[in-house]
């Protein structure tokens, strides 16, 4: 303790100004960390809502995609079919809007699927999503 | 000086030396905080008291000193008129001191000196620097709390800092562009 005076009045004379002591505690107010603690437990269950709800639904939103997809290729390939059968002379007096209106058929559906594997079925950081304030364990 | 940060100067740290310094940071504040959360503003006592410093609060003649550290005695001292994110930033600047550089057995911390200091000196200074915000914005909160509040002057408020010391912050860690 002696000692421990004898280092502070030797630090003292180094720092010539030095005026006066007081004692100090920088503990931050346990208001201000009852709101953080507050706002990262509603950020995470929002994120957890958000991200479950949307881990449900793309599934049925696939589903749906990937049906009306089906039925929109039987659809137009039937109705040429139909044209072919019964009314050739119409389905050659249309092939120019036939060959782009097939094609584009063919486009869409390839880009629609695209999507639905490269956004909706990506990977999904689930981590991230659900935060745990950081809490170590010794 | 307090915002003084490795944006500001040509001579910036190394990432190896930013990463070991964010590991320094998070082991004391993992042994500090012991079992529970680590939730910002970050209680400097908790770290103070681990480390078996003591802070005191002084008054000094000379206006340019905001603080002042010495090993022998364990003592950091900080300016009493100055503002609490200001004295929080003083304190965990000098525990940078303290736990990166061993050398160094005291020091006077003056306000606004980084132009005037040596190349050696000004590495240590923004190595102490980077050693403050770290200890008191953690990466992984910060960056949580940011992409919560999109907001400095929040952000701020919520880790008990400056603006400006969230400003760098967010700088530094490429958050936002230099």
């Amino acid at each position: 303790m002696m000692e421990k005076q004898k280092d502070l009045e030797n630090f003292k004379g180094k720092i010539e100004d030095f005026l006066s002591l007081e004692d100090c505690r920088l503990s931050p107010k346990k208001k201000k960390v009852e709101e953080n603690k507050d706002l990262i437990k509603k950020f995470s269950d929002l994120c957890f809502d958000d991200y479950s709800g949307r881990l449900k639904s793309r599934k049925r939103y696939a589903i749906t995609i990937v049906c009306i997809l089906i039925f929109q290729n039987l659809a137009v390939f039937s109705f040429i079919g139909y044209l072919g059968l019964r009314k050739p002379e119409l389905l050659t007096g249309l092939q120019i809007f036939l060959s782009v209106f097939l094609s584009g058929t063919l486009v869409e559906t390839y880009f629609i699927f695209n999507h639905v594997v490269k956004w909706l079925f990506n990977e999904v950081d689930y981590k991230s999503f659900i935060y745990q304030p950081i809490k170590f364990k010794n | 000086m307090h915002d003084q940060f490795n944006g500001e100067s040509e001579m910036a740290l190394s990432k190896e030396e930013v990463l070991k310094i964010e590991s320094l940071t998070m082991d004391l504040l993992r042994d500090a905080y012991r079992e529970t959360e680590i939730i910002p503003p970050i209680d400097l006592d908790k770290v103070i008291q681990h480390s078996g410093l003591v802070i005191k609060a002084a008054d000094f003649e000379n206006p340019d000193i905001a603080g002042a550290y010495d090993r022998t005695s364990a003592l950091i001292l900080i300016k009493k008129s100055d503002p609490y994110f200001r004295q929080v930033f003083t304190v965990a600047h000098e525990l940078g001191h303290y736990y990166l550089h061993k050398e160094k057995p005291d020091e006077i911390f003056y306000r606004g000196d980084f132009e005037n200091l040596d190349g050696g000196q000004k590495k240590q200074e923004q190595e102490a620097n980077w050693f403050a915000s770290s200890l008191l914005m953690p990466q992984e909160i910060f960056i949580k709390f940011w992409s919560i509040l999109k907001n400095i002057n929040e952000l701020a408020s919520s880790f008990g800092v400056s603006s400006v010391a969230c400003y760098y912050r967010l700088k530094n860690l490429g958050i936002i562009p230099k």
